[in-house]
């Protein structure tokens, strides 16, 4: 969608269309509830997280500045995420959603990548991830954000943050090797 | 620009831009739900708000005007006297600003009646009314009663008011005994200032009239009248201060139950129902497809209307079958290619469902059975005249629901003679209990669908309502009245995802008798 027309879009959502809300919801709902699934661990939670992002794209709208839309759009999605997931803070820490290392690093598998590997497969190894791990990864990864910033979003330690982040990608090299290994098989 | 390493990078770039997933159609039809509801609050919220305000303050008014007209009016059914103080006294009197003025009109049982007027520490003055039974005085005529002024303390004699003279009249009745007893009250001061403007003015200040009709000789009334004057930064107070009276609680009660009340009533007639409805312009080209239809329903239910004097609120609860055809013309058009003309067919169907299929097989839709009429007519055009190939929405919709609406109105009620009137206006919520639907394709007359309790029907409509009433008494407690009623839906009844728009407008015509309680 060009700027154009994205600008009028957005005005009349401003104005209440629903027309232009339906509308900003075709074109935006799909690559937004990419992220949303980036940091849930299924579809349903994902799309609830993105029921509760549009109600507040709609109802905020007004506040959405000069910046750019989408990634104004793309933010709100993200704070939603978080926002959705610290209402589960109380059942993360019960499970130690940031768990202690209980055994040592082992170095990262630095040939293994996720070339080859269909989005939808790479999706699902991250919805696969601990919680902790799963959030940590996609800020670090995904939103560019420091581990002092990830500390300070989260409320962990850097080191945490560091940890995190190191464990996830060590489960997800992991799953992928599986994954490959699972796929060569049958060539065999 | 941050730095990734190369694994982080590839599962970067892996899901950069990834936007495959489309979401569940729930989704939108939740969003666009929630949305409504906002909307429908926000709108709501201010006039609600509004009218709640204006409620209170119209009850508030009506019951603090009537609460002082009763005091004024010396309502004798509990020996209540009335108090008027006249002409700003307050600004006349010396009294210190901060000074809390005291009259006290004391009767006793030998008749020997004492007014006091105190300051705030109780202690400025009274005035002996122990003639005031004098059986001697003629009916009207003023006994004057010297003030007792070596009753003040210095403090007040210095700077304070004096009663300079009193007048007492009673009403006697055959016996000689007072049934009634006028007070009045003559105030100056020995202030300075205050001596010079009354001897300018030549007057004297009518501090207070105490009007104790029908008073009871052998009962003790004490009546208190505070006045209370406010040290506003030296502001001086120039209104008239209308002390209200003490009013005895049995008394508001049966003031309150005779202004509030209640009646019930029953009610049943047939709606005229004209929907509009649009189907999604982002669907169609044809905007012709935006239609209305018209059907004839029925109600029937029961209300309370709860009385405030004239004002009333009303609530109840009734039943409403609505069964709607949505019949509208399609056009089509069909390119020849061998002769390049095409051909334009205009067909209106007319269905009727007969019933439904008894073999339900569970898990299944159930099976209409429907009695089609097609009329169609086609017409040849050039194809010089085909400028778009037209994309048509072929669906037909009917449906039929059944709801239970709850009714909130506040209105206004006028009396004339044996005829009560009353405008009302308001919202009604409707439940939708049951509802069944059919989707036909106008082309081949196909059903599409039919569903029996279809969540493609909100569940939950909401209504603007405006009444006009018009009642005639048969008997004190019985009412009968015809009442139209304009209705109309704030929301859609279809799902959004159906229809762009269907809305609802009523016409209801109720009969009905009403039972007074009160």
């Amino acid at each position: 969608m060009d700027s154009k027309k994205l600008e009028e879009l957005v005005l009349a959502c401003k104005k209440g269309s629903r027309k232009a809300r339906a509308s900003l919801y075709k074109t935006y709902a799909p690559m937004l509830l990419g992220i949303c699934l980036r940091y849930s661990k299924n579809r349903e939670e994902a799309e609830d997280i993105l029921h509760e992002a549009f109600i507040k794209i709609y109802t905020k709208i007004d506040q959405s500045g000069r910046g750019s839309f989408e990634a104004w759009m793309k933010a709100i999605v993200r704070n939603e995420s978080l926002y959705y997931l610290r209402k589960q803070a109380s059942e993360f820490k019960n499970h130690n959603r940031y768990e202690k290392d209980t055994e040592g690093d082992t170095d990262e598998d630095e040939d293994i990548n996720a070339e080859g590997i269909s989005a939808n497969v790479i999706l699902s190894m991250i919805q696969a991830l601990p919680q902790g791990y799963r959030l940590v990864f996609n800020l670090y990864v995904f939103e560019e954000k420091s581990h002092k910033e990830i500390s300070n979003l989260l409320d962990i330690s850097e080191s945490t943050s560091k940890t995190q982040l190191l464990r996830g990608k060590k489960q997800l090299q992991k799953h992928i090797n599986e994954y490959r290994n699972q796929m060569s098989k049958p060539n065999k | 620009m941050k730095e990734f390493d190369a694994f982080e990078r590839s599962i970067k770039d892996s899901l950069e831009g990834y936007s495959e997933m489309q979401p569940s159609k729930k989704l939108w039809w939740k969003i666009s739900a929630s949305m409504l509801w906002l909307g429908i609050f926000k709108k709501a919220i201010y006039p609600i708000t509004g009218a709640m305000l204006v409620i209170i303050v119209a009850l508030g008014w009506g019951f603090s005007e009537e609460v002082r007209a009763l005091a004024k009016s010396g309502n004798n059914s509990h020996n209540q006297n009335s108090t008027i103080l006249e002409e700003s006294v307050a600004e006349q009197l010396a009294f210190k600003q901060a000074d809390i003025v005291k009259v006290d009109i004391l009767a006793d049982q030998e008749n020997q009646h004492r007014l006091e007027v105190k300051n705030d520490n109780m202690e400025a003055g009274s005035i002996d009314y122990s003639k005031t039974d004098n059986t001697n005085v003629l009916e009207s005529e003023p006994v004057i009663v010297s003030v007792v002024e070596t009753n003040l303390p210095q403090e007040s004699k210095a700077n304070n008011t004096k009663i300079t003279s009193a007048l007492a009249s009673n009403t006697l009745n055959s016996t000689g005994s007072i049934t009634s007893s006028k007070f009045e009250i003559i105030a100056a001061t020995s202030s300075n200032e205050l001596e010079e403007n009354f001897l300018a003015n030549n007057q004297s200040t009518k501090m207070s009239e105490i009007q104790p009709n029908a008073l009871d000789a052998h009962t003790t009334i004490i009546e208190n009248i505070d006045i209370s004057l406010m040290p506003l930064f030296g502001f001086k107070p120039t209104y008239s201060l209308e002390p209200l009276p003490k009013v005895q609680t049995g008394l508001v009660m049966n003031y309150m139950r005779s202004k509030y009340s209640k009646d019930y009533e029953i009610f049943m007639g047939p709606n005229l129902n004209s929907a509009v409805f649009q189907l999604d312009k982002n669907n169609t080209s044809d905007p012709s497809l935006n239609k209305s239809s018209s059907s004839v329903s029925y109600h029937f239910g029961a209300n309370i209307n709860l009385y405030y004097k004239n004002w009333f609120v009303r609530s109840g609860i009734n039943y409403s079958q609505i069964n709607e055809k949505l019949s509208f013309e399609n056009n089509a058009k069909f390119m020849d290619s061998i002769t390049y003309f095409y051909t334009l067919y205009s067909r209106t169907y007319l269905e009727t469902i007969l019933g439904y299929s008894s073999n339900i097989i569970p898990g299944m839709d159930s099976i209409p059975i429907i009695g089609i009429t097609v009329i169609e007519n086609s017409s040849q055009h050039s194809f010089v005249e085909y400028d778009s190939v037209m994309k048509t929405n072929q669906l037909q919709y009917r449906y039929n629901y059944s709801s239970i609406n709850i009714p909130l109105m506040v209105g206004r009620k006028f009396n004339y003679k044996s005829f009560v009137f009353d405008v009302a206006g308001g919202v009604s919520w409707a439940h939708i209990l049951q509802n069944e639907i059919q989707l036909f394709d106008q082309q081949s007359g196909e059903i599409l669908g039919s569903w029996k309790n279809s969540d493609k029907i909100n569940k939950d409509i909401f209504n603007g309502v405006l009444a006009v009433g018009i009642g005639f008494r048969m008997t004190d407690q019985n009412t009968v009245f015809i009442r139209p009623e304009f209705q109309y839906n704030i929301n859609s009844i279809f799902d959004e995802s159906l229809i762009d728009k269907h809305k609802l407008y009523q016409f209801r015509f109720s009969a009905g008798i009403r039972y007074n309680i009160n």
